[in-house]
């Protein structure tokens, strides 16, 4: 029965479960006279749809509907409308077109749902969906951004911003002009638990309710409604533990639709859950990013103008916020935490005949970090001025500080972070790189420092409830998929109210239990539903002082709060929260909710999380193998409230990001657009031998725009990653004249630009 | 995957018989990490499974000759325990050692790895590099065949119908001979070779090499034996000069594919290149034997 404090480092309590087996799945949830569904999902890239013929399928035994794009219309199912659908800064609409759960005349990239097939068992439903037979005309596809480019068809938004004659007269001004163009490189998410869901369809209510595996699920119940042609209030969403997101699971899609619609025409509760092969060609998958970037130095280094020239490959439809990735968060920070004086964008997003491209840890902020840090390092070779040194004399060392683009960073210490991360980082590294000479490799560091603005849903409400038995009820509309909430917030709770760490119960993942909910996304959660619960918590303290102050027969200002315990200044006269909560329920208060508290907030203040991190790895020039030997990081994530929580998120962010540097990558055939690596033969991902142990430190600067001083945790590393790997691998390299690798540092690509450079 | 009968006899006569007896397609079941995947994925449908891990003849390892015969149904896991073949035939060890990951190893057997017929087994070159042999057990009786024999293209062997690996032979090592395997994969681990090469070279007393088998895995439809490679090393001190021309004689014997693992020319230049570091290890073993 112990009270716990922020910054103290408890054990996560949901781990037992989730350690144990007894974590609660969409795939290990029971359901009545649940029946199954497969997708037919299209085999080609790109191809018209002459018809969907269902006859055998109908036939097979235990078949109990096939529902195809013909029965969609006549079910009355609308397109699945973007989150976003238009410039947030411009107000231009964006252009995209209607995506249907299930295709309509055309399938616009390889896995998109075609029929959806329901049968008794899971077998039945597969052996049936192998005799859907699909009439199709392949057309081209187009995968990449440089040949969608050549059709403004293919445009969903351009927009410029910034100041362009600033920086034309800054690149007019300066010593030396680094310009540089990017690939940021596709990846597919692949979260553990694969997607799925249940559909229920109550006849009575006339309401559906969609058990899930998704991480942001009022977002999805207010477009799953809008595809299922309902109001929101008709829908409910639920997801229990959830196995990972990482983003991909952020935005609705068309399966949730679909499951909900079948639980209708069939009468049954309808499951469907994702095969891993599913996933690969349905899961938003993300990046997939090019630029054309210029840098204007002056003669001692100093940042002059940047302009960039982006472009995002969308996929085939507008998902989610994806627009708004594109004008906000890509756009929020351009330059990171380097003071620019002159700034100017180019900003586009096409669609190509892929997977619809979504988020995945640190949206935006990675490709824009990508291009900034590996521009500094080409303009320091080009100028042949020390990189480290170069980014020290460029960082931003005031705070606040007001971004050229717009957004006021209120806290940070990049260049003490710095510092230190190079201290540690350098510290002895000639020795490791004469050490690796020695046995024929090669060492090199890549530095980064990375910084984001924390976005996500603007809105964000809490619901504390007292209950008769002691205990204090949290309701939250954030969610937690794996990042520790479960723990973090009630240890939050604990420490403002006083109330013992196991009488604090912890709810989420339910649109009926509270009316909105950003859900879990951007780093969001512990900013903003912190935020909410801080409030609501003074708000209980207000009404349990007048509480305190009638029973203990004193005036309201003498009554004091603290440790829990409601005291009448000067005295040995005191209540505990809940007795003063049960005095406060029993005697009607607040039209009998007591000390009950909802309350919402509206996001008033990004945060700013940052930090320094480098990479340092080792060439075998022979095979081109690279593998990463240390990683040092030195991050400002605020007032940590869990530090063993918040080293979690690093590590896993790191993985992520290093992940993508060197070995992750989604390739498409030109032509055709079948996804070439669509499953993990063809696709690795980071494993625990791939990563060294993490030299990390914190360094706590408090936010000052929210009361906790947080500041989000969950993506430094995914930022960093590509860049400190390619950064590294470029230094490790620079004897051999090597300047640039493309796409993922993998044993081949490495070994071919050491053959290009040697070959002239 | 269909209903398939299941057997686990308890000697090799019954295992024949009941292949001999089959209707239709009949397979062996050793530890299964092939054969398992393989029918779970739709790929093999055999109406009977022959579980060869019941028969004691195949789960023993035992000393022969100054050599050791491994049961055809011995695990990695029991072959890595074994300090006397380890530390005899460190290379076939590891390079079996490399397959899977720790609950793979409690079932893959060098036979399954053998009989798989993949061009990138692991344990394939290591044992052609040792010059091991196999019993083969069938309707007419039992034979002995060389390893190197029983691969002939991706996914066959030249055993005929009814026939069982029983055991294999691996003979005494040279005095002061060394062996090695090493592969190279595109990740840090659990992955398919993109070329595996096993190295055994035997020194007199001088340093100088008197015989070398040299096998290169993954680069080609069946394993090779490469003698230009071995003719490489063989009369010299194994120095410089030496594993330039193993590594180019590896290079030069490779027939690889272009695939998403690698292309021809990257494998091509990397056969040479862990040709090289695997010889390195073998010359280190035998000199210190
Ligand atoms: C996750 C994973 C990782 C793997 N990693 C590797 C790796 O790194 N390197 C590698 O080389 N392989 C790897 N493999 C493949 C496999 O594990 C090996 O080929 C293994 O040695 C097969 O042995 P087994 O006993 O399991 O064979 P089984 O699956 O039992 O049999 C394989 C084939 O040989 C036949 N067979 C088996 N025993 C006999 C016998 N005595 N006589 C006649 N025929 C027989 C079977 O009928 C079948 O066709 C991996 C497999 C998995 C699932």
């Amino acid at each position: 029965m112990t009270n716990l404090k922020i910054g103290q480092a408890p054990r996560r309590r949901e781990d037992t479960r989730f350690l144990t087996g007894s974590g609660r799945y969409i795939d290990d949830l029971a359901f009545d006279g649940l029946v199954y569904a497969v997708v037919v999902r299209s085999t080609h890239g790109h191809a018209r749809i002459n018809a969907v013929d269902i006859s055998d399928a109908m036939k097979a035994p235990g078949v109990l509907a096939v529902l195809t794009g013909v029965d969609q219309a006549a079910a009355g199912i609308e397109p699945m409308p973007p989150y976003e659908r238009a410039n947030p800064h411009s107000g231009e609409a964006f252009s995209y077109p209607d995506q249907y759960p299930l295709a309509v005349d055309v399938a616009r990239y390889g896995g998109q749902p075609v029929a959806l097939v329901v049968a008794e068992s899971q077998n039945q439903a597969r052996d049936a969906a192998e005799l859907v037979s699909v009439d199709y005309d392949a057309a081209p596809a187009i995968t990449t951004i440089d040949v969608a480019r050549e059709d403004p068809a293919n445009y969903c938004l351009q927009w410029r911003t910034g100041d362009d004659t600033a920086v034309a007269a800054g690149m007019k001004a300066a010593a030396h002009v680094t310009s540089m163009l990017f690939h940021n490189h596709r990846i597919v998410t692949n979260p553990m638990e694969p997607r799925g869901g249940v559909g229920a369809f109550d006849p009575d209510s006339r309401r559906y309710t969609l058990t899930v595996s998704a991480q942001s699920i009022h977002n999805a119940r207010d477009h799953i409604a809008v595809s299922l042609g309902v109001a929101p209030s008709d829908v409910r969403v639920v997801a229990e533990d959830v196995g990972g997101g990482f983003g991909s699971k952020n935005f609705m899609y068309a399966e949730q639709v679909l499951v909900l619609w079948a639980a209708r025409v069939t009468g049954r509760q309808v499951k469907w859950i994702n095969e891993r092969s599913d996933g690969f060609v349905s899961d938003q998958q993300a990046r997939d990013h090019t630029a054309m970037a210029e840098l204007a130095l002056d003669g001692e280094g100093r940042f002059l103008a940047f302009r960039l020239n982006g472009c995002g490959n969308l996929g085939a439809y507008l998902t989610g916020g994806m627009g708004r990735l594109h004008t906000d968060q890509f756009a929020a920070l351009p330059g990171g935490p380097y003071i620019i004086p002159a700034i100017h964008l180019t900003v586009a997003a096409v669609y190509t005949n892929t997977v619809p491209i979504g988020v995945s840890r640190g949206p935006g902020y990675a490709e824009s970090s990508n291009i900034i840090e590996r521009l500094i390092d080409r303009a320091a070779a080009e100028m042949q001025l020390d990189r480290f040194e170069l980014r020290r004399r460029n960082l931003a060392s005031i705070a606040p500080y007001a971004h050229p683009m717009g957004l006021t960073i209120d806290s940070g210490a990049y260049l003490e972070n710095f510092d230190a991360a190079v201290a540690r980082a350098c510290n002895e590294f000639e020795n490791r790189q004469r050490d690796a000479e020695s046995r024929g490799r090669r060492r090199g560091l890549g530095v980064v420092y990375h910084i984001k603005a924390t976005f996500g849903v603007p809105v964000e409400n809490v619901e504390l409830t007292f209950g008769p038995d002691d205990h204090l009820t949290l309701v939250t509309g954030t969610q937690s998929i794996g990042q520790g909430h479960e723990t973090t917030f009630p240890q939050i709770l604990s420490d403002l109210l006083g109330v013992p760490f196991d009488q604090i119960r912890y709810c989420d993942g339910d649109t009926d239990l509270i009316p909105k909910g950003g859900g879990h996304g951007s780093s969001r959660a512990t900013s903003m539903a912190g935020t909410a619960m801080y409030r609501a918590v003074q708000d209980i303290i207000a009404k349990g002082r007048r509480v305190a102050a009638h029973a203990l027969e004193a005036a309201e200002a003498d009554i004091e709060f603290h440790d829990g315990r409601f005291q009448v200044a000067g005295t040995d006269r005191d209540l505990d929260i809940m007795a003063v909560a049960k005095l406060a329920r029993d005697a009607g208060e607040e039209g009998g909710r007591g000390l009950d508290t909802f309350h919402e907030y509206i996001r008033e203040a990004h945060t700013f999380p940052n930090g320094c991190h480098i990479a340092e790895v080792e060439v075998d020039p022979e095979t081109g193998t690279v593998a990463l030997k240390r990683y040092t990081g030195a991050d400002d994530y605020g007032t940590i409230i869990n530090p063993m929580v918040i080293e979690g998120q690093v590590h896993g962010a790191i993985a992520q990001g290093v992940g993508q540097g060197l070995m992750e990558r989604a390739v498409y055939e030109e032509g055709s657009g079948q996804l070439l690596s669509g499953s993990f033969m063809d696709y690795p991902m980071p494993r625990a031998a791939d990563v060294p142990s993490f030299d990390l430190t914190f360094n706590e600067i408090a936010c000052t725009t929210n009361p906790l001083g947080v500041k989000g945790s969950g993506e430094g590393g995914a930022i960093a990653g590509l860049p400190a790997i390619a950064n590294a691998v470029l230094d490790a390299l620079e004897p051999y004249g090597v300047t640039e690798i493309v796409g993922p540092a993998t044993p081949e690509n490495v070994w071919r630009a050491i053959q290009n450079a040697a070959g002239g | 995957m269909n209903t398939s009968q299941y057997e686990a006899p308890g000697s090799v006569d019954e295992a024949v018989a009941l292949l001999a007896n089959a209707k239709g397609n009949a397979r062996v079941l050793a530890g299964g990490t092939d054969l398992l995947v393989q029918i779970r994925m739709g790929m093999a449908d055999p109406a009977l499974i022959v579980d060869i891990k019941k028969i004691s003849e195949m789960t023993t390892v035992t000393a022969e000759n100054g050599g050791f015969r491994i049961g055809a149904a011995v695990s990695g896991a029991e072959l890595n325990e074994n300090a006397a073949v380890k530390s005899m035939w460190p290379g076939i060890v590891e390079a079996m050692d490399l397959i899977g990951s720790t609950q793979i190893q409690g079932r893959c057997t060098l036979a399954g790895n053998l009989c798989n017929a993949s061009p990138a087994a692991d344990s394939v070159p290591a044992m052609i590099a040792a010059d091991m042999t196999c019993t083969i057990a069938g309707p007419n009786g039992r034979r002995e065949a060389s390893v190197g024999s029983i691969a002939t293209s991706p996914g066959k062997t030249s055993l005929a119908d009814g026939e069982i690996v029983v055991s294999l032979f691996v003979p005494a090592q040279n005095a002061t001979g060394g062996d090695a395997y090493l592969r190279f994969i595109p990740r840090t681990e659990m992955d398919i070779a993109v070329v595996g090469v096993g190295v055994n070279l035997t020194l007199d007393g001088n340093g100088v090499c008197t015989a070398a088998r040299v096998s290169l895995g993954a680069v080609a439809p069946t394993a090779l034996l490469v003698d230009d490679a071995a003719k490489a090393l063989i009369g010299t001190k194994v120095d410089d000069a030496a594993m330039d021309n193993l590594a180019a004689a590896a290079s030069a014997a490779c027939n690889p594919i272009n695939d998403k693992r690698g292309t021809i020319e990257f494998r091509t230049k990397v056969a040479g290149v862990i040709a090289r570091r695997t010889a390195a290890i073998a010359l280190e073993r035998a000199r210190s034997n």
